[in-house]
């Protein structure tokens, strides 16, 4: 026992530290790709004002304002009908504690708490790519994500690589039927992003696993780890009802977007239609449901259904920012490492296509770009 | 679980918060029924008789709200049936006794030679839009009660895709009010 707890304790150490190798080379990466590009166009090359953009305003806002009383304008929402309520709090707590900790700018804390997250994330992506695939995967998988198509998000203030952290988190404490500690992963996730309420989904799809084990005792941690996987989201709104008004405001401000929910079936449809076009975004998430597909026929349900929820949600409302909601989806990522990996031709190409993309995105980021967005 | 019991009553909390906003009918109407695509438009001076111009930005001051109207596009805006069956422009102050009723507007091909009905207050009147070119119509009213709502509520629309997804059926130009009858008017229509 002592011995097996020792080995674990050695492999984690191994991963922590391929972790960190990917992490560094993913920030020499793109700021090397930052530095060219700010070089090539003449652009200001302070590295937070160009790092902290989009997003990273809102969040901004939120760090320094608090969550609005009142629409207004935002640079492009010159409607004046835009609101910081959109963006989900879990990620402005921790940036401002950060902000607290290092005494630093709220756009720099931005920065660097998406940056701890991508650590994290590397490692725990890799420490379950190890314990579902294998140990000669891991590296492959800690080199996918570190290149990642929209790395630039990791690297600038956005939520996604707590997202991403806490999926895999979520997904590792389920494997190890911690259901409690799953359940808080789950309720932290449903306060990152409108569509972490999605593993409260799967955290039922896991329920069969109870009934199979027979194990008397468990089900009342398993029902208080469900209970506890939507609290955050349920929180958020509570306090959006008594601050401005109305639980719902972070799906109604959507319209400053360009963004429908009012019948999300009809646009899905049309879209769907339209994906037939050629048409990057589109192609992108009908690639991603033949992605929960090819889980489901694998009888992996959870990521079937995360993958699903998560891609037709935004898609019913519309194709902005598709392609980053898809490429930091960690169901998806760990499908192409299970895909790829077996080939090592497929796979050098794949890592070849992602980070020459990922620079393409970094220049159209820089560039001010709807396409990085 | 008795935490668990906790926490479910708090989501039931939650779902009676979502369904009792505390906001304003502006809020309301923009955000959560979307039935207007219009969020506190700057208002401009102007005169009824000079008529609501579609083609500005914001509104004319004597125009209180509107509703099922798409936003400015060059030369006009679109009524969006995603919005509202209907388009619904509320005026500050309402209109009694003869009226005529003034709209420029073009239709788009599939309502093209259907029926467009108009209504101020409780009166009601239809006209056919024979054509998909910019036309004038003139329709005589004659209130019986004051009203300060019209509504236009064309037969067909057209989906079409763009930043937004909307159904639209009617691009307004123009819309005048003038007391009395159309064919009393100054405002000689072909001229236009």
């Amino acid at each position: 026992m002592v011995i097996k707890q020792g080995y674990t304790r050695v492999l984690h150490g191994q991963n922590f530290v391929l972790a960190c190798v990917l992490f560094i080379a993913s920030s020499v990466f793109t700021d090397l790709f930052q530095y060219l590009v700010t070089q090539a166009y003449g652009l200001p090359s302070d590295w937070v004002t160009g790092a902290c953009k989009f997003d990273c305003e809102w969040y901004t806002s939120i760090l320094e304002k608090g969550y609005y009383l009142e629409p207004m304008n935002h640079h492009i929402h010159i409607k004046g009908d835009s609101a910081n309520w959109a963006f989900f709090p879990a990620f402005p707590l921790i940036a401002g504690a950060v902000a607290s900790l290092l005494n630093t700018a709220s756009e720099l804390a931005l920065i660097i708490t998406s940056k701890i997250f991508l650590l994290l994330s590397i490692f725990a992506f890799i420490t379950l790519a190890e314990e579902e695939l294998g140990a000669d995967k891991k590296a492959f998988a800690g080199l996918i994500l570190a290149f990642n198509p929209y790395i630039i998000h990791a690297h600038s203030g956005y939520t996604e690589t707590l997202y991403f952290f806490l999926t895999t988190l979520g997904f590792l404490l389920l494997r190890r039927k911690s259901w409690i500690l799953a359940g808080i992963a789950g309720g932290l996730l449903s306060a990152t992003r409108p569509v972490g309420f999605i593993f409260s989904l799967v955290y039922i799809t896991h329920a069969w696993r109870l009934a199979k084990d027979k194990i008397p005792g468990v089900w009342p941690g398993y029902i208080l780890g469900l209970m506890l996987s939507g609290l955050g989201l349920a929180c958020y709104m509570a306090y959006l009802h008594f601050h401005m008004g109305d639980a719902l405001s972070f799906a109604h401000v959507q319209i400053a977007w360009w963004r429908h929910l009012g019948d999300p079936l009809n646009v899905l449809m049309e879209h769907i239609k339209l994906a037939w076009e050629p048409n990057f975004p589109s192609l992108l998430a009908l690639a991603s449901l033949a992605m929960s597909i090819w889980f489901a026929i694998r009888r992996r349900f959870d990521y079937a259904l995360l993958i699903a929820g998560s891609t037709l949600v935004p898609w019913s409302t519309g194709l902005m920012s598709m392609p980053r909601y898809i490429f930091w989806q960690m169901p998806v990522l760990l499908g192409l490492v299970q895909l790829l990996a077996k080939d090592k031709l497929l796979s050098a190409l794949y890592l070849i296509f992602s980070a020459g993309m990922s620079g393409f995105v970094i220049v159209t980021w820089f560039k001010n770009n709807p396409f990085a967005i | 679980m008795g935490a668990s019991l906790i926490i479910f009553l708090f989501y039931i909390g939650v779902a009676y918060l979502i369904a009792s906003p505390n906001v304003s009918k502006e809020y309301s109407n923009y955000y959560i029924k979307r039935n207007t695509s219009d969020w506190r438009p700057a208002k401009y001076s102007g005169s009824i008789r000079e008529g609501f111009d579609f083609s500005r930005a914001g509104q004319p001051d004597f125009i209180q709200a509107t509703m099922g109207l798409s936003s400015l596009e060059r030369g006009g805006r679109w009524t969006d049936a995603r919005l509202a069956p209907f388009a619904k422009i509320t005026y500050q102050e309402p209109f009694s006794g003869e009226l005529c009723l003034i709209l420029h507007a073009v239709a788009v091909r599939a309502q093209t030679g259907k029926e467009v009905i108009v209504r101020l207050g409780s009166e009601e009147k239809r006209f056919i839009t024979d054509t998909d070119k910019p036309q004038w119509y003139a329709l005589d009213f004659r209130l019986e009660s004051p009203a300060k709502t019209i509504e236009i509520e064309p037969s067909a629309f057209e989906t079409v895709f763009g930043r937004y997804y909307r159904k639209i059926a009617l691009g307004l130009y123009h819309l005048i009010i003038i007391p009395g009858k159309c064919a009393d008017t100054e405002i000689h229509l072909s001229k236009k």
